[in-house]
């Protein structure tokens, strides 16, 4: 008897459940709906079910506004340089710092230990306005008119939101600990023979060292992509403009929300694509990740 | 998670007649140290540089020292009491007596008395007949500090017992399990700027999904206009916070919770406990350390709430969204204020410091 009602409330726990789950990802299901609908569908179609109703809809008509009407093709590919950058220089610069760290005798490594754990806890939104003040000051050469010229500030460019977030004492200290548990006796063995350290690193260490690559990776993927707060106030031009600031751009001066919701979903399908294909590793990820 | 450092021999090279290494070894950490240098240290120390001085970004004048007069300013709060001047019979506006003098407005008192210049009202309470009214010099500061703190006091147990609730549902693996912890952590990967604008949609007045959701359970409802309410918008806000990020602690508790031995449950149900005891007394005490990081990470996390004010309220209506980090940028860059809008930085930075520390004391003192 007890044991029939345990099991009853067993099922009826998994249904709430389920049923929860279902609200969970209708915010995210409802903007690739209504993103084939117009306007006065999208109102006057709010009910739970009627949401899904896509009979009279528009079909891609949202997404060809979009595309022909404002400049997305050039945010997405602005976030797609500045993604991609990012996450390929991320996992190199930090990687090559553990290793650093780990493998060579530096002077008062323990101190440069405590200096980047310290550094773990600052956050970058506290340095960000200050950060603006610096980009401002910095020189970068470019390359114009057939010549190049040195310019002196980094302010409106792409390489203003790569640069600045590609060293993380986090990913370093990530890459510090995988490293630990890897031997260090091939590449011992390796330096004997007289192999150099660059080779050591790219081809012993580093494809040992996939799980932890892997986390650096989407990390940086998902920090990036999703970059809001530095863009903002660092890269106001629309030719270097990447997604996130152009989706609030033309959600505060548009009011087609079929269009909007055109933009947010080819804006999130890259991720979810990304997210469905690796969700082992991200959930990994995210478990370490949280600390950053 | 504690990082440990390595003790030096047993990881390091061994270096004898191996001189090419160290040059090696310096340029593998140079471009990170460089990188750290200038884009963490250094505006650390600019920014409280700055602090000190009326800087102001892309201005041609230069700027000058004014001590703490920033910090001074941002952090000057005054309570002052008032009597009413009820023994006037033919007064026909409210009146009230300030250091045995009448005044008609508040403004009118802080013209006339020179501590108190510059100051302007935060809010009013009574105490036994009293009218007390907090004054401070940065009224919007103060109130997007607490803003920011309610905010916090909202979306953390939210956030986290929400998290509880759904790792201890889904610690069992059963069929689909793991496609619901796919969907519960679907929205943890969605942009923050894609969630507000879906949301913005669903908590309209009158045809968002979620009034017409709750008309549909209660007729009776009167429908809040979420965002547009003062008294409604941050808890909007909170609600949507929540629900993005909560995937991320469930997944953390459920780690912490695979990590509690079955023994103690089957020892514990043998001893006829309730399903209620066992999660008093085996599930709460094992999770003991993983709650306290999960509730100290997400604090620090909600504290840095921008996005969400950014794109949906822009710190209104009625400033009742404005945060500390939405204040920091909007005087720091948007008003080019750069060294009041450094100064708030730092004062959320010593916030951050101070919850950052005391994680590290209670996990450590937990070991």
């Amino acid at each position: 008897m007890i044991n029939k009602s345990l099991i009853v409330s067993k099922y009826i726990r998994r249904m709430l459940l389920v049923a929860l789950g279902g609200l969970f990802v209708l915010p995210i299901v409802f903007v690739f709906v209504a993103s084939f609908k117009n306007e006065s569908q999208i109102f006057s179609e709010a009910g739970l079910l009627s949401i899904f109703n896509l009979t009279e809809g528009v079909g891609l008509a949202n997404y060809k506004n979009v595309i022909e009407q404002t400049p997305f093709l050039t945010y997405l590919t602005n976030s797609f340089i500045i993604t991609s950058l990012s996450v390929a220089l991320s996992t190199l610069v930090n990687s090559m710092a553990a290793y650093s760290l780990l493998r060579f005798p530096w002077v008062g490594k323990q101190c440069l230990l405590i200096l980047l754990l310290a550094l773990l806890i600052v956050p970058f939104e506290a340095v960000v306005l200050p950060l603006v003040f610096i980009v401002t000051q910095l020189p970068w050469v470019e390359y114009q008119n057939g010549s190049w010229s040195l310019i002196y500030s980094w302010f409106n460019s792409l390489h203003v939101q790569i640069i600045p977030e590609l060293a993380n004492p986090f990913f370093i200290f990530l890459f510090y600990q995988y490293f630990k548990s890897i031997p260090k006796d091939y590449e011992e063995a390796a330096l004997i023979d007289g192999a150099s350290i660059w080779k050591i690193f790219f081809t012993i260490v580093m494809p040992q060292a996939k799980p932890v690559i892997a986390t650096v990776a989407i990390l940086t993927f998902l920090r990036s992509w999703n970059a809001y707060l530095l863009p903002v106030l660092v890269a106001n031009a629309q030719d270097v403009r990447p997604l996130m600031p152009g989706m609030q751009q033309f959600f505060s001066h548009s009011v087609d929300w079929g269009a909007v919701m055109a933009y947010a979903s080819m804006t999130t399908l890259p991720v979810l694509i990304v997210f469905f294909a690796l969700h082992k590793y991200l959930v990994d990820a995210m478990k370490t990740g949280i600390k950053r | 998670m504690p990082i440990k450092l390595a003790k030096d021999s047993e990881y390091q090279f061994n270096y004898t007649g191996m001189q090419q290494g160290k040059s090696y070894a310096r340029l593998m950490l140079l471009p990170a140290a460089l990188l750290l240098f200038l884009f963490l240290c250094l505006p650390l120390v600019v920014s409280v540089g700055v602090s000190l001085t009326d800087e102001r970004l892309l201005s041609p004048n230069s700027a000058h020292f004014v001590g703490l007069e920033n910090y001074k300013r941002l952090l000057a709060v005054k309570v002052i009491e008032l009597k009413r001047a009820n023994n006037l019979k033919e007064q026909t506006e409210d009146m009230f007596i300030y250091q045995h003098k009448r005044y008609r407005k508040l403004r009118e008192l802080v013209r006339d008395n020179a501590e108190l210049f510059g100051y302007s009202e935060l809010t009013q309470f009574n105490v036994f007949g009293h009218t007390r009214v907090v004054l401070a010099r940065d009224v919007l500061f103060i109130r997007s500090f607490i803003n920011t703190c309610k905010f916090v006091a909202m979306v953390v147990p939210m956030q986290v017992v929400l998290a509880l609730l759904l790792a201890l549902a889904l610690r069992r693996n059963f069929t689909g399990s793991g496609v619901l912890k796919v969907v519960f952590f679907t929205p943890v990967v969605t942009s923050m700027v894609v969630v507000c604008v879906v949301w913005t949609l669903m908590l309209h007045q009158q045809e968002g999904l979620i009034n017409q959701a709750i008309k549909y359970i209660w007729p009776a409802y009167v429908q809040i206009d979420w965002l547009n309410d003062p008294q409604w918008s941050l808890f909007a806000i909170a609600c949507l916070s929540a629900w993005q990020g909560v995937g991320v602690q469930m997944l953390i508790i459920l780690a912490g919770l695979q990590a509690i031995p079955n023994t103690l449950y089957e020892a514990a149900s043998l001893d006829g406990a309730s399903p209620w005891s066992q999660f008093r007394h085996v599930t709460l005490p094992g999770l003991r350390h993983t709650l306290i990081f999960v509730v100290l990470s997400t604090t620090i996390f909600a504290f840095a709430l921008f996005v969400q004010v950014d794109v949906m309220t822009q710190g209104g209506p009625q400033d009742s969204t404005s945060t500390v980090l939405f204040y920091a940028i909007e005087k720091g860059f948007r008003q080019q204020q750069i060294a009041y809008g450094s100064t708030v930085c730092i004062l959320y930075f010593v916030v951050i410091l101070a919850l950052s520390l005391l994680q590290k004391k209670l996990l450590s003192y937990d070991k």
